[in-house]
């Protein structure tokens, strides 16, 4: 206890009563001691703790990361088994498109190997019976000179023109 | 040449040098510096706030624990001092609830059973000696709050009427008005105690 403290205590009780003065400064004393015992290893304590709860905490975050990425995953993945369908409806989509604009007749399977979209697009013309067969020869030049390629190459092979002429 | 290793010279002493070594990196001198500079104010705080000496050690292990990831967002608005005796008693009395709720599920340890008496005496003496004390304890919990906080941080804690003002946010005057009627009420019940009157006779 400080003297201005002192004389403060002096000063309530009164100068007659300096025994319960020193009563209350011993008290003060021995709970001084009181909380130097609790005190006196507490920075070794914060200090274990401080460094017991640093890997705790990286531990937290790496358990919390890896269930986020869990989660992440699972619906990246629920995303992609819900499109599966819509992706099969277009792939079946495509092709009726294409059969509906070439309606050709009956053919080889062989025939429909061999540039199928070329003789498609000629084909669809080809069976009309109302055509002329100046046109219809014209559609055949017309198609070979398509056929040809910008190398200069033939896309179509000799049975396939013969197959043309005959249906024309 | 002599070369002269000066220790306290590299370890911070104040509460601007150590806010200052805290914001440079240099963490562990910071915060090793700021609990010894402040480890008897909290655990006196925590001791008043606490039911059991080992709660008031939790207790005060919990608030650096805290303190140290806070202390560089501390803004400076109030003094150090301020700022832990608020933490002291917010941390305190989250273990009190904490606690109580135990207590009421039926698990962990019951109040009061760790509670440890320390001190240095002879054995008859220490006995007297921790009476008084406890007795000196329970007069002090009959005293309104505030004349009792204003009283122990006074009388415990040593800190001036200024101090205790900006920790409290109450006025000086105010203050001293509540030292005044603690120290007058706590003198009028030991004074009418046993052990006034036994150790008034034991020193004549």
């Amino acid at each position: 206890m400080n003297t201005h403290q002192r004389d403060e205590l002096y000063e309530i009780l009164g100068q007659d009563d300096a025994y319960l003065a020193a009563i209350l400064s011993q008290n003060k004393s021995r709970r001084d001691a009181e909380v130097d015992h609790q005190a006196r290893n507490l920075s070794v304590h914060v200090a274990e703790r401080l460094h017991k709860a640093t890997p705790r905490t990286w531990y937290a975050l790496g358990a919390v990361a890896t269930s986020v990425a869990a989660v992440l995953i699972i619906m990246v993945t629920m995303d992609s088994t819900h499109d599966e369908p819509v992706a099969q409806v277009r792939v079946e989509v495509a092709p009726r498109i294409v059969q509906q604009q070439a309606t050709p007749p009956a053919k080889s399977d062989a025939y429909k190997q061999i540039a199928p979209k070329r003789i498609q697009q000629v084909a669809a013309y080809v069976p009309d019976e109302q055509l002329l067969e100046q046109e219809a020869e014209q559609q055949v030049v017309e198609y070979l000179a398509f056929a040809v390629g910008e190398d200069g190459t033939w896309s179509v092979e000799n049975s396939d023109i013969d197959m043309l002429l005959q249906e024309n | 040449m002599e070369f002269v290793y000066d220790i306290n010279a590299m370890t911070p002493s104040t509460d601007a040098e150590i806010l200052a070594e805290y914001r440079t990196g240099r963490r562990d001198v910071a915060l090793t510096a700021f609990v010894r500079m402040h480890q008897r104010f909290v655990m006196s705080v925590a001791l008043r706030h606490s039911s059991t000496a080992h709660d008031a050690e939790d207790a005060a292990q919990e608030v650096f624990l805290r303190v140290a990831t806070k202390l560089g967002e501390f803004q400076g608005n109030s003094t150090l001092q301020t700022w832990l005796y608020r933490i002291t008693v917010n941390v305190c009395t989250s273990i009190h609830r904490r606690r109580k709720f135990t207590a009421f599920f039926g698990f962990g340890e019951a109040e009061g059973e760790l509670d440890v008496p320390s001190s240095a005496s002879a054995p008859s003496q220490l006995a007297e000696h921790n009476e008084f004390d406890v007795y000196i304890k329970n007069v002090l919990a009959e005293l309104p709050p505030k004349q009792r906080e204003t009283f122990c941080m006074r009388h415990y804690d040593e800190l001036s009427y200024e101090e205790i003002a900006e920790i409290t946010g109450t006025s000086e005057g105010a203050l001293k008005a509540n030292y005044h009627w603690a120290v007058k009420k706590i003198a009028e019940k030991v004074r009418s105690s046993e052990y006034y009157a036994n150790w008034k006779e034991g020193t004549r």
